[in-house]
């Protein structure tokens, strides 16, 4: 009996090959595509800028309060050696005493505030290359993107550091190319890209249209790079990242 | 499991069909030596013919394609000579539709196929054989495809090829089990007990060649199955008529 049960189990395993999956056959919802990194780079320029003033403010501060350190310490000995003077009966430079350690304490004062203030830029500049490293991160929010060669809008709600943006196939096999126009906040840019479309089938029996020698035609950003993992620079594998 | 019960069914079949059937005689022989001595005598003296001839019949193949699945017939003959050797012809045909084939598509083959090959074959017993054979299969089929793409952005896509005319070889190792039916227990030297056979093929199949194309190549090959797997396990159940 128990040869019937391994026969039987053998044979309904070797039917389940047999079983079609469940979701084959079934079209797939999919556009090749390229990823784009916005990077504000008018903005990182600008902060840098801030940033450097900031470092030389601080610069010049402390040669300030390096050089009110050297005059009060100056007065110091001078109202060390009028104080000298003083013990020996020299009463008459009393007054004029009082008025040096007046100074002397007016500069201590500068001194400390000279402090504060550069602990206070030095913080403000952490807080501005924060605010770089965020750039960089290129997490933005678009206002729009449109495909200009179907007129179609993109719809991109969240704050993202990247963006899939869909290339459109036409003939299979052909040149093509794939135009777009970026809104953000008040910027408007276009960029229009070049590729070829072809035909493959994965390991997992999925056909798909896919790209390959992706590269820009034309754009408005202060500038580009593509970053492809392969010659091919295939779709789903190239990266854009755009400087505005 | 979508298709539960025909694969019962066909396990059923199996159960019937697979492995060795039990010899009857062998209870006999404790109940009645003389019966069984001269039954088996009859029996070895109908088997120790020179050349034999019987035909065979897939009717695995064929319960499958009236449960629905894909249409698979096949059949063969098989020349016996000095007891132990055989020549072995098979020939089928075949409409596969693998729905695997593309996960986002389907997937066709047709066309007809045979075997041919020779081998050794044992009796185990007075009703059953076992057998170790080779053969050479060729299949001439037709084959095509058609995948579906859809997106929201644009038009949606299908690519189309075929039918292409193809040919593919193969080798395959071929082990076969068998029993003899007992229709009429009652008088075991009948000539109704002697005509017929249940059995199995198991092969292991070894792709030689096939016409090969780019993108979408042959995906599966009458009377060989999915080209993607290399060896290609299968097993066959059969009914065979032994007339001579």
């Amino acid at each position: 009996m128990n040869k019937f049960i391994y026969i039987l189990l053998t044979w309904l395993v070797l039917m389940w090959a047999c079983d079609p999956c469940e979701d084959c056959g079934q079209p797939l919802e999919y556009d090749p595509s390229v990823k784009m990194i916005f990077i504000n780079q008018d903005s990182i320029v600008s902060i840098k800028d801030s940033i450097l003033f900031n470092t030389d403010s601080i610069a010049r501060i402390d040669t300030v309060r390096l050089s009110l350190a050297d005059s009060v310490r100056t007065l110091t000995d001078t109202i060390n050696a009028l104080n000298l003077l003083i013990s020996s009966g020299n009463t008459q430079y009393v007054a004029q005493k009082n008025r040096f350690v007046g100074i002397s304490d007016s500069l201590d004062v500068v001194v400390d505030t000279l402090n504060i203030y550069k602990t206070r830029i030095r913080s403000l500049n952490t807080e501005m290359n924060k605010v770089i490293s965020a750039i960089n991160g290129g997490s933005i929010q678009l206002s729009e993107v449109l495909l200009v060669t179907n007129n179609i809008n993109l719809f991109f709600e969240d704050s993202m550091k990247s963006f899939s943006l869909p290339l459109l196939i036409g003939e299979v096999g052909s040149e093509q190319e794939t135009s777009y126009r970026v809104i953000i906040v008040e910027d408007t840019f276009y960029i229009s890209l070049q590729y070829s479309s072809y035909e493959t089938v994965d390991a997992a029996r999925v056909a798909r249209i896919r790209t390959r020698n992706i590269d820009t035609v034309s754009h408005s950003f202060d500038s580009l790079n593509i970053n492809c993992r392969t010659a091919d620079c295939l779709s789903d594998e190239t990266t854009l990242t755009v400087y505005f | 499991m979508k298709r539960l019960l025909p694969y019962i069914f066909s396990a059923f079949l199996a159960w019937e069909s697979l492995g060795q059937d039990q010899d009857s005689t062998s209870f006999v022989v404790k109940e009645d030596l003389s019966v069984v001595d001269s039954a088996q005598n009859v029996e070895l003296s109908e088997d120790s013919q020179i050349v034999g001839l019987s035909f065979l019949f897939d009717y695995g193949k064929a319960a499958l394609a009236l449960a629905g699945f894909e249409k698979k017939y096949e059949g063969g003959a098989t020349f016996t000579f000095f007891e132990h050797y055989y020549i072995a012809g098979e020939y089928g045909i075949a409409t596969l539709q693998p729905e695997n084939g593309y996960q986002n598509g389907i997937y066709k083959s047709d066309g007809k196929y045979f075997r041919v090959g020779g081998g050794y074959q044992a009796s185990i017993d007075a009703k059953n054989n076992l057998a170790f054979g080779v053969r050479y299969g060729q299949s001439k089929f037709t084959d095509e495809g058609k995948t579906f793409q859809e997106s929201s952005v644009q038009p949606n896509n299908t690519s189309e090829y075929g039918p292409r005319n193809s040919e593919a070889r193969w080798v395959e190792m071929v082990i076969t089990s068998e029993g003899r039916l007992t229709f009429n227990k009652d008088e075991p030297s009948a000539k109704i007990n002697r005509l017929f056979y249940l059995g199995f093929h198991f092969r292991l199949r070894f792709m030689s060649s096939y016409d090969r194309y780019p993108i979408h190549d042959t995906y599966a090959v009458p009377g060989y199955g999915r080209t993607v797997n290399n060896p290609n396990p299968a097993l066959n159940v059969y009914l065979k008529f032994k007339p001579f």
